[in-house]
C-alpha cells in the first residue's frame, strides 16, 4: 500500500498543474525553433529552465488522477499522481538538470531537442495511468533516445542505433499486444498491478524486460551506450532503464520469477566487465548488474524490498550518471575510453579523477556513499524473506561491482601505466555537473533520511548499524586486496583492444550469415532449375522462372517495399471483408 | 618525492605505503569483528548457517574477486575477437 501524499509540496507554480511531460515537449519544441547558431544561448537557457520550471509544476501536483482524455471508448489518464510516480518524476527532473548542465556546450541542437523529448517521454510514462498512454510514451522514449545514439555520427553509432531502435520498437509492440489482450480479458486498461496470470501479463513483462535489460535482451545497453556522444550517454543512462524499473514496481511487485532474473542480471555482466576494454561499455555491463539488484527487489515485493528497489534506481541515476559523466569527459578530451590506451590522467584531469572516485565509491556501496543506503535495503529484505541463495549471489555480485566499477575504471583511466596523454581538465560546465552529482552521492549516503522520507512505502530502515557497516567494509577491503594481489602477481588480465562476443552476435553475425547462406542456396537452386527445366516450362512460366525471370532476379528495394506493402493492404482488406 | 612530479600515492613508494595501508585496514575490519562480535541475529550471514564464522564476509569478498578474475580469463579465451570483428565481412 503506497503511503500518503508526496511529502514535498510547493504552491509556487502560478498556473494550473499540468502533466510534466508537456512542459518538456514544449521545451523541446522551442529549442527546435531556435536552431540558428546565434541562438545557442537561448537553447542553453531552455535546456536549464525547462527542468527548473518543470520542478515547480511537479511539486504543485495533487495526488489522484487528472487530465483524463476520452478517446473512442478509452480513458487515457495523463496524470496519475502518487508517491511512486512523484519520486521518479522528481528524479527525472533532477537528472535532466544535471545532464543539461553537462551538455550545455553541445552545439548540436538535435541532441538538445532529443534530450528534452526523451526526458518528457520518460516523465509521461511514469505519470501515465493507463497502458495505452504508457505505450505512446514508451515508443516516444525509443524514438527520441535513438537520436542521441545516432548523434555519435559514426558508422558504428548508426548501426548500433538501428539495432537499438528495432529492439525498443519490439518492446513497444509487445506492450501494445499485452495491453490489448489485457483489455479483452478485463475490459480495463488501467496501469496497476498486472501479474503473470495470463498471456497479456507475460507479454507486458517481456516488454518491460527488454527495456530493463533482462538476460538475453540486454545487449542494446552495451551496444548503443558506448556509441553515443559523451552527453548523450549521460541522458541515456538516466531514463529508459529507470522507467522500466518503475513499470516493474508498478505492475509486477512480488513476482517471484523476477528474483531469479534479477540475480542472473546481477551476476553475468560482472564477468564481461572484467575483460571489457571500452570503459563506457564496462559501465553498460555495470548498469545491467545494478538493475539486477532492483529487479530482485521488485521480485521480493515486500515494502522494504520495493523501497530498496526504487531507492537504488534513484541512487543509480546519480552515481551511474556521475561515472558516465567522468568517462564522457575523458572521451571529450582524449577521444577514446579504451582502458588499454589510457592511464596517468590524474595529472591532467585531477578534478574528474576525484569525481570518478566518488562515483566508484558510491556504486561499490561504501558506507557514507549513496549506493550503500539503498543496496543494503534490498539485501536485508531478501534475507528477511528467506532468499538465501539469491542473497549469496548478490553478495558475490557486490564484490564484483567493486572490482570492475570501483577499482577497474578509476585505475585504468586515471592511474595504471602513464599513457603520456596530453589532455586538459574537463570543461567548466561538465565539472559543475559532476561536482553536484558527487555532492548528492555523498549527501544521500551520509544523510539517508533525505531519500527515505521520499520513498513510496512505509518501511522503517536504518542502514548504519555496526554489523552492516563492518560486514560491508570487510567485503570491499578484501575484494580490493584480491585485486592488488592478482595485479602484483600478473594474474590479472591485461586490457586488450578487442571485441567480446555477446548475445548480439546472434543478430549481428549468425542471422546475417544464415540469411546469406540461404540466399546463395536459393540462387543455386534457381540456377539448377533454370538449366534442368527450360524445355518443360511454358513461355509464361519461363518469363517468371527462367534466367532473368521476374521471380529469379533480385528486386530493387523500392519494388520490394511496394510488394510487401501491397501484400499487407490485401491482407487487411481480406481481414475486413471476412469480419463484416 | 614522487617520480615525474606526480601524485605521491602513484609513486612506487606511495603505492607500497597504500598497499600496506590496505592490508592494515582489512586486518582491522576483521579484528573489530573478533573483539566486538556481531550481536545475536545482527550478522546477516548468520541466516546462511554454513557461512556463519569469523570474517566470513572478508573471505567471501576475497574469494569472489579471485573467482571472478579467473573465470573472466577463461571467458576471454572463448569470446574475445579482433576489435574490428563486426566490421569484417565474413
Amino acid at each position: 500500500m503506497i503511503a500518503g501524499p508526496f511529502p514535498l509540496h510547493l504552491e509556487l507554480w502560478p498556473f494550473a498543474a499540468m502533466p510534466p511531460a508537456f512542459l518538456f515537449f514544449a521545451g523541446a519544441l522551442l529549442i527546435a525553433l531556435c536552431r540558428a547558431e546565434s541562438l545557442l544561448w537561448l537553447r542553453q537557457c531552455l535546456l536549464l529552465v525547462t527542468p527548473v520550471v518543470g520542478t515547480l509544476n511537479l511539486l504543485a501536483l495533487d495526488p489522484g488522477s487528472s487530465w483524463v482524455w476520452r478517446v473512442l471508448d478509452f480513458e487515457l489518464v495523463q496524470l496519475r499522481v502518487d508517491r511512486l510516480s512523484m519520486l521518479f518524476g522528481l528524479l527525472f527532473h533532477l537528472g535532466t538538470l544535471l545532464a543539461g548542465v553537462y551538455a550545455l556546450k553541445v552545439r548540436d541542437s538535435y541532441q538538445h531537442v532529443a534530450a528534452l523529448a526523451y526526458a518528457g517521454s520518460a516523465l509521461g510514462a511514469v505519470f501515465a495511468g493507463d497502458l495505452i498512454s504508457l505505450f505512446f510514451y514508451w515508443e516516444g522514449m525509443a524514438l527520441a533516445s535513438v537520436v542521441l545514439v545516432w548523434a555519435g555520427r559514426s558508422p558504428q553509432s548508426t548501426g548500433a542505433g538501428f539495432r537499438y531502435l528495432v529492439l525498443h520498437l519490439v518492446s513497444g509492440l509487445l506492450l501494445l499486444a499485452g495491453a490489448v489482450l489485457s483489455f479483452r480479458a478485463t475490459g480495463n486498461l488501467a496501469f496497476n498491478f498486472i501479474g503473470t496470470d495470463g498471456v497479456a501479463g507475460w507479454l507486458i513483462l517481456l516488454a518491460f524486460g527488454i527495456k530493463c535489460g533482462f538476460p538475453f535482451l540486454h545487449s542494446w545497453i552495451t551496444d548503443a551506450y558506448p556509441q553515443a556522444t559523451p552527453s548523450g550517454t549521460v541522458f541515456l543512462s538516466m531514463f529508459t532503464t529507470k522507467v522500466a524499473v518503475y513499470s516493474l514496481a508498478r505492475g509486477f511487485p512480488g513476482t517471484e520469477v523476477l528474483v531469479t532474473i534479477g540475480t542472473v542480471m546481477a551476476l553475468f555482466p560482472i564477468f564481461y566487465a572484467v575483460i571489457e576494454n571500452d570503459l563506457r561499455r564496462v559501465l553498460g555491463y555495470s548498469m545491467i548488474n545494478q538493475i539486477g539488484f532492483m529487479v530482485v527487489g521488485v521480485g521480493v515485493g515486500t515494502e522494504l524490498a520495493l523501497n530498496g528497489a526504487v531507492a537504488h534506481a534513484f541512487n543509480e541515476v546519480l552515481f551511474k550518471g556521475l561515472l558516465f559523466m567522468t568517462m564522457g569527459a575523458v572521451l571529450y578530451r582524449v577521444g577514446h575510453v579504451l582502458g588499454s590506451d589510457l592511464g596517468g590522467l590524474y595529472r591532467s584531469m585531477p578534478l574528474t579523477t576525484v569525481f570518478c572516485a566518488v562515483g566508484a565509491a558510491s556504486i561499490s556501496a561504501f558506507p557514507l556513499f549513496n549506493g550503500f543506503v539503498s543496496k543494503s535495503m534490498i539485501m536485508t529484505a531478501m534475507l528477511k524473506e528467506g532468499y538465501s541463495l539469491a542473497w549469496l549471489g548478490l553478495l558475490f555480485a557486490s564484490a564484483g561491482v567493486f572490482h570492475h566499477a570501483g577499482i577497474k575504471i578509476p585505475y585504468f583511466a586515471f592511474f595504471s601505466h602513464d599513457g603520456g596523454i596530453a589532455a586538459r581538465e574537463a570543461p567548466r560546465n561538465m565539472l559543475i555537473a559532476m561536482a553536484v552529482a558527487a555532492a548528492l552521492c555523498i549527501l544521500v549516503g551520509s544523510y539517508p533520511a533525505l531519500l527515505y522520507g521520499l520513498l513510496p512505502w512505509d518501511a522503517g530502515y536504518d542502514p548504519y548499524n555496526y554489523p552492516k557497516v563492518i560486514a560491508q567494509l570487510q567485503l570491499l577491503l578484501f575484494s580490493a586486496l584480491a585485486f592488488a594481489w592478482l595485479k602484483l602477481t600478473g594474474i590479472y588480465p591485461p586490457e586488450l583492444r578487442s571485441v567480446n562476443l555477446d548475445i548480439d552476435w546472434i543478430y549481428r553475425r549468425l542471422l546475417p550469415n544464415l540469411g546469406r547462406a540461404g540466399l546463395r542456396a536459393w540462387a543455386g537452386a534457381g540456377a539448377i532449375a533454370a538449366r534442368m527445366l527450360p524445355g518443360s516450362l511454358t513461355p509464361a512460366m519461363r518469363r517468371l522462372l527462367g534466367a532473368g525471370g521476374a521471380l529469379v532476379r533480385s528486386a530493387e528495394t523500392s519494388i520490394a517495399v511496394l510488394v510487401v506493402g501491397g501484400t499487407f493492404i490485401v491482407y487487411l482488406v481480406i481481414y475486413y471483408v471476412w469480419n463484416l | 618525492m614522487p617520480e615525474h612530479g606526480g601524485l605521491f600515492w602513484v609513486s612506487k613508494r606511495g603505492a607500497r605505503i597504500a598497499l600496506i595501508g590496505l592490508h592494515v585496514a582489512a586486518l582491522i575490519a576483521v579484528l573489530i569483528e573478533l573483539v566486538l562480535p556481531f550481536p545475536a541475529g545482527g550478522k546477516a550471514i548468520k541466516r546462511v548457517e554454513e557461512l556463519d564464522f569469523l570474517a566470513s564476509y572478508a573471505l567471501w569478498g576475497l574469494g569472489s574477486c579471485v573467482v571472478l578474475v579467473l573465470l573472466g580469463l577463461v571467458l576471454r579465451r572463448l569470446i574475445m575477437r579482433d576489435e574490428d570483428y563486426y566490421e569484417q565481412r565474413p
